[in-house]
């Protein structure tokens, strides 16, 4: 359940003055219900018959409220045009969630909540909580001559319930300057181009992808931290009390072009940005007490570009015909370039001491990119034995895995993504199709080590186990020796794969019934059918293995829409 | 008119804006409390104290690895030969096994965080001593203190080397602090001494504040004034401080007020059976699901080497066969014709009426008396008075014959006792200690001569990991 209500309220001051304020209150709810039978095997060792059988109900809420109150002021002088703007902005998240579970249900066509036998046993009511305030201050300004240049100019404070009691606010400016090519007299006679606008800015702003209370030490409440009749309050994480925004400095250049009547559109844009005390989740010694840490760790250097073209092959809009086809991407390069000093002296020994290491390690040094895969490079499988080789770092083959000849091998980032493909509209039918991709970046296939080759074959193994696993000296095989005692799989090349990816994501299908008679017959003012499906198609180059954890659904939707 | 307007509007939207803003950043989680409001108030502190006790009494740590489990199996109470055992080839040692590599990393974090959670407790009570009473001050601080030295040493003892093996070689990181730097690990003996330094502080406060001292107060389940003495005892054993551990452990068993119990105490009826004797329980935690856990490792299931036991010529070769050993005929019963340790089986009911802590069940011995005679028998410069010290045990549990009493070599004497520590001290976790502080070259069913790298157990993978200072 979905409600949201906006308020508006605008006050014009003078022409040119107003005052302008709104406010916006969401509210969403949501919720899940799990039920097992009796009957299910999961349940068979359970011999008490009042515990038979489960259901888990949970709800979901969120709400949030947010209010911007603004000045607006303008001046024009001739061919200068002033707009400034202050504003106030509060706001504030919420999102909670509870469960509980029931058990005993004795008959499997009773599954309602309300038959069951009793609460689950030893249980209590399971959930969690957050809330998330922000308060800000803006000032901008625009200023143009002669719809030719162009400058704008803001700053910005903004606070933040995430941070640490005494880095809560940031401040945060941005100027930019914008040429219109199109009013210059040199172009303004030239037909074909439609809109030359060249535009570039600088400035910072903050972010906070961070959960809600990161810089809070706290203490939970549990069964498990009673101590007999006593309650108790376990100490759940450790707070950051100097955790403060992360800084983007962004510099921006870029251009709209509109060209030949408006037909091909094109939008351009190429950035870069440095993050200055970027937030990441640091894990920590276990020794500490604790996991993770929030922590503000380094500079990060983004370049990127972005493109975005549209072309009309049909544009009648007298008939209301139209077909165009567009292509848009995206690429990306991330850098680190600095990292707190403290970090670099557990960098050195990650690689030393961790003889064990099965999972890649989000791994970061200076000059790499964030997301690169940090792996030991594997020859293949030696068919005679069945062992993996492993190429050292001074070029040798060897049959043991060192952590010190672990390499950057892939990025687990796409170099490019986007999407392309087409819009028609012909006499009220409508068809679009929009597909994505993304190419260039690589994964580690974690599924394929744990259900193939670290499996247990003493249970049920996945079929490709016994098919390609090697089993005679002679065989090639992607996989090694599988079977009991055999070492876990460490961070190997081998399984870093290529990860491309083509998604037919959403067809759409509709009719405008805007030249039937009826509709206005009836009193309405447009009457349209849409019918519109979801990844339809989609080819990787790494096969997606679906299952009761990674479900696969296809949606299908039809909506009429009217306009009275 | 309009300015008017304006300038109201403006003083709304600073009022709004400057005068409340910092309160309105300052969010209270709701399904979790900040560490100030927990630490403004007495029942707080004592609220967080109640969580370490529960934390220790969890199944990581005394509920389970520490205690009836995983120690116990290195000091071979078990055979574990199974691969279907839950501790599959802990008494072979075998430290690279995914099995080891669980509890290691189980232990390691829970205690870790035990000690962080005790810090903030102890940083607290100096930071906000103004909300407590000078006498919750002196016991929750000191019940603190203590039980940072009491699982500090648990920690040294498995993964540091011993003093006779590298006294003076990094062992682990004696935690004082809360924060989220790693800690270059301190050598076996610094850690010694900074336990019992922790000790005695707390032994100091507790000596002024701990009702145990005051009344008949059950104080058995917390780290009571007693509690830091025995802990003691045993710091300064391992530390091969004989003479102070002699005269600790001496007072304590000369105050009288930790007796050994009745054999009788163990005969009675199943559901009133004092199987863990607990009278004599210094130091014990308690743990409302332990049977969730005991019915897994001590009872039948499928067979009995898929479970904590040993064999019977096994379990009669421990006691000698004696058969009036009324342990041997208590601690280990039938369940489907096999024999399992039955120290920890729960089959007590409790009376009405009575009070919860006369309980007998959900309980691991954390300390016992028994031991702290035992400390005493070792530590005696006098070869006959430890003889008295296990002569007064074997007639509490009834065995039969008597200890030579002339010509009693210090060998004949360390032999007793250490038949002491595997009887008594059954399925309690102290017997492999015992042999890692004496670096023995045998231990009671490993079949072979112990390779004494062995009694150092390799330190979690994701301490060296994430802790630059390893």
């Amino acid at each position: 359940m979905f409600v949201t209500n906006n308020f508006q309220v605008r006050y014009s001051i003078k022409p040119n003055l107003y005052f302008e304020s709104k406010i916006s209150v969401s509210r969403q709810k949501g919720g899940s219900d799990q039920f097992y039978s009796a009957e299910h095997s999961r349940l068979e060792n359970e011999v008490d018959e009042s515990r038979k059988g489960s259901y888990t109900a949970r709800n979901d809420e969120s709400s949030s409220h947010e209010s911007t109150t603004t000045f607006n002021y303008s001046l024009a002088r001739g061919n200068h045009l002033w707009h400034s703007n202050a504003a106030f902005n509060i706001a504030s998240t919420n999102d909670s969630y509870y469960s509980l579970v029931a058990e005993g249900f004795p008959f499997d066509r009773l599954d309602n909540l309300l038959f069951a036998a009793q609460y689950q046993a030893n249980g209590r009511p399971t959930g969690d909580e957050s809330t998330i305030r922000r308060i800000g201050y803006l000032y901008s300004g625009n200023y143009s001559y002669d719809n030719r240049f162009l400058a704008d100019l803001s700053i910005k404070r903004d606070g933040s319930s995430q941070f640490g009691s005494d880095k809560r606010f940031g401040t945060f400016w941005s100027a930019g300057l914008g040429w219109n090519l199109h009013n210059e007299r040199f172009l303004k006679n030239i037909e074909d181009i439609n809109r030359f606008k060249l535009r570039s800015s600088y400035g910072t702003t903050g972010s906070l992808n961070i959960p809600a209370y990161s810089s809070l030490t706290r203490y939970i409440y549990s069964v498990s931290s009673t101590y007999f009749n006593e309650l108790g309050a376990d100490l759940n994480n450790l707070g950051n009390r100097m955790l403060t925004w992360q800084q983007v400095y962004k510099f921006n250049i870029g251009a709209d072009i509109e060209l030949f009547n408006h037909r091909l559109d094109l939008r351009l844009d190429w950035y870069r940005s440095i993050t200055r005390d970027a937030v990441t989740q640091l894990t920590l010694a276990p020794s500490t007490g604790f996991s993770q840490f929030a922590e503000n760790l380094g500079k990060v250097e983004n370049v990127g570009f972005e493109y975005n073209i549209r072309y009309k092959l049909i544009d009648d809009r007298k008939r209301g015909n139209m077909w165009s086809v567009f292509v848009n991407g995206a690429t990306n390069k991330d850098r680190l370039l600095a990292l707190a000093n403290r970090l670099k002296a557990t960098n050195e020994t990650l690689d030393k001491n961790n003889e064990r290491q099965v999972v890649p390690n989000i791994l970061l040094h200076e000059g790499m990119s964030q997301h690169a895969i940090y792996v030991v490079p594997s020859v293949g499988v030696d068919p005679t034995t069945g062992s993996e080789i492993f190429r050292t770092k001074d070029g040798q083959e060897s049959f043991t895995w060192d952590a010190s000849d672990k390499i950057a091998y892939g990025i687990a980032r796409p170099t490019w993504n986007g999407n392309f493909g087409s819009n028609l509209l012909y006499r009220g039918i409508e068809i679009g199709v929009i597909l994505n991709y993304q190419f260039g970046g690589q994964l580690y296939n974690q599924t394929l080590v744990n259900n193939v080759q670290d499996v247990n074959p003493r249970y049920n193994v996945d079929r490709r186990a016994y098919d390609l696993g090697w089993v005679h000296p002679g065989d090639l095989s992607q996989f090694t020796r599988i079977g009991l005692n055999t070492t876990p799989t460490r961070a190997t090349s081998r399984f870093v794969q290529d990860n491309n990816l083509l998604t037919l994501s959403t067809l759409s299908i509709g009719y405008n019934f805007y030249k039937s008679p009826f509709v206005k017959r009836l009193g309405m003012r447009s009457f349209q059918l849409s019918a519109v499906t979801n990844d339809l198609f989609q080819w990787s180059s790494i096969d997606i293995e679906r299952g009761t954890s990674n479900p696969f659904y296809r949606s299908f939707a039809l909506s009429l829409r009217l306009g009275l | 008119m309009k300015t008017t307007i304006y300038i109201i509007l403006l003083k709304i939207a600073l009022l709004l804006s400057f005068a409340s803003c910092n309160n309105y950043l300052d969010v209270a989680p709701k399904s979790t409390l900040r560490e100030d409001e927990i630490f403004s108030s007495q029942t707080g502190f004592e609220q967080a104290l109640a969580a370490v006790y529960a934390n220790l009494a969890s199944k990581a740590l005394y509920g389970d690895n520490l205690t009836m489990g995983f120690v116990s199996a290195l000091g071979q109470n078990y055979n574990t030969t199974s691969s279907n055992n839950p501790l599959y080839g802990m008494a072979q040692y075998n430290y690279t096994s995914d099995i080891y590599r669980n509890i290691s990393i189980d232990i390691w974090r829970s205690a870790y965080k035990v000690i962080a959670a005790l810090n903030n407790i102890i940083l607290h009570t100096e930071t906000n001593k103004a909300v407590l009473n000078d006498n919750v001050y002196n016991r929750v601080r000191g019940e603190a203190l203590a039980l940072r030295a009491f699982i500090h040493f648990d920690l040294v003892r498995l993964f540091g080397k011993s003093m006779i093996l590298g006294a003076d070689e990094a062992s682990i990181p004696y935690r004082i602090t809360f924060d989220q730097f790693g800690r270059s690990p301190h050598t076996t003996r610094e850690v010694l001494e900074k336990a019992l330094a922790d000790l005695k502080e707390g032994q100091n406060l507790l000596k002024v504040s701990d009702p145990v001292l005051q009344n008949s107060v059950n104080r058995q389940i917390k780290m009571n004034y007693y509690a830091t003495k025995a802990l003691e005892a045993r710091i300064l054993l391992y530390a091969g401080r004989n003479t102070d551990a002699y005269s600790v452990a001496k007072q304590l068993v000369e105050s009288g007020i930790y007796p050994l119990l009745p054999a009788s105490e163990l005969t009675k009826a199943d559901n009133q059976k004092n199987r863990l004797l607990k009278g004599e329980l210094i130091f014990t935690l308690r743990n409302k699901n332990l049977n969730d856990w005991v019915n897994q490792y001590f009872r039948f299931s499928g067979n009995s080497v898929f479970s904590l036991t040993r064999s019977t010529a096994d379990i009669n070769s421990i006691y000698e066969s004696n058969p009036t050993d009324k342990r041997l005929s208590n601690w280990f019963q039938d369940d489907q014709s096999s024999k399992f340790p039955s120290k920890y089986w729960q089959t007590y009911s409790q009376i009405s009426g009575s009070n919860d802590s006369t309980r007998l069940d959900q309980m691991v011995p954390a300390i016992r008396i028994s031991e702290i005679r035992l400390i005493l028998a070792e530590t005696a410069p006098d070869p006959l008075e430890g003889l008295a010290q296990l002569a007064a045990i074997r007639a509490a549990r009834d065995v039969s014959g008597a200890l030579q009493i002339t010509n009693v070599t210090r060998s004949y004497l360390m032999a007793e006792i250490q038949k002491e520590y595997e009887k008594d001290l059954y399925g309690e976790g102290q017997l492999f200690f015992f042999h890692k502080r004496l670096n023995s070259k045998n231990i009671k069913f490993y079949s072979q001569t112990v390779n004494p790298t062995l009694y150092t157990l390799p330190i979690p993978d994701s301490e060296l990991e994430y802790n630059p200072t390893y």
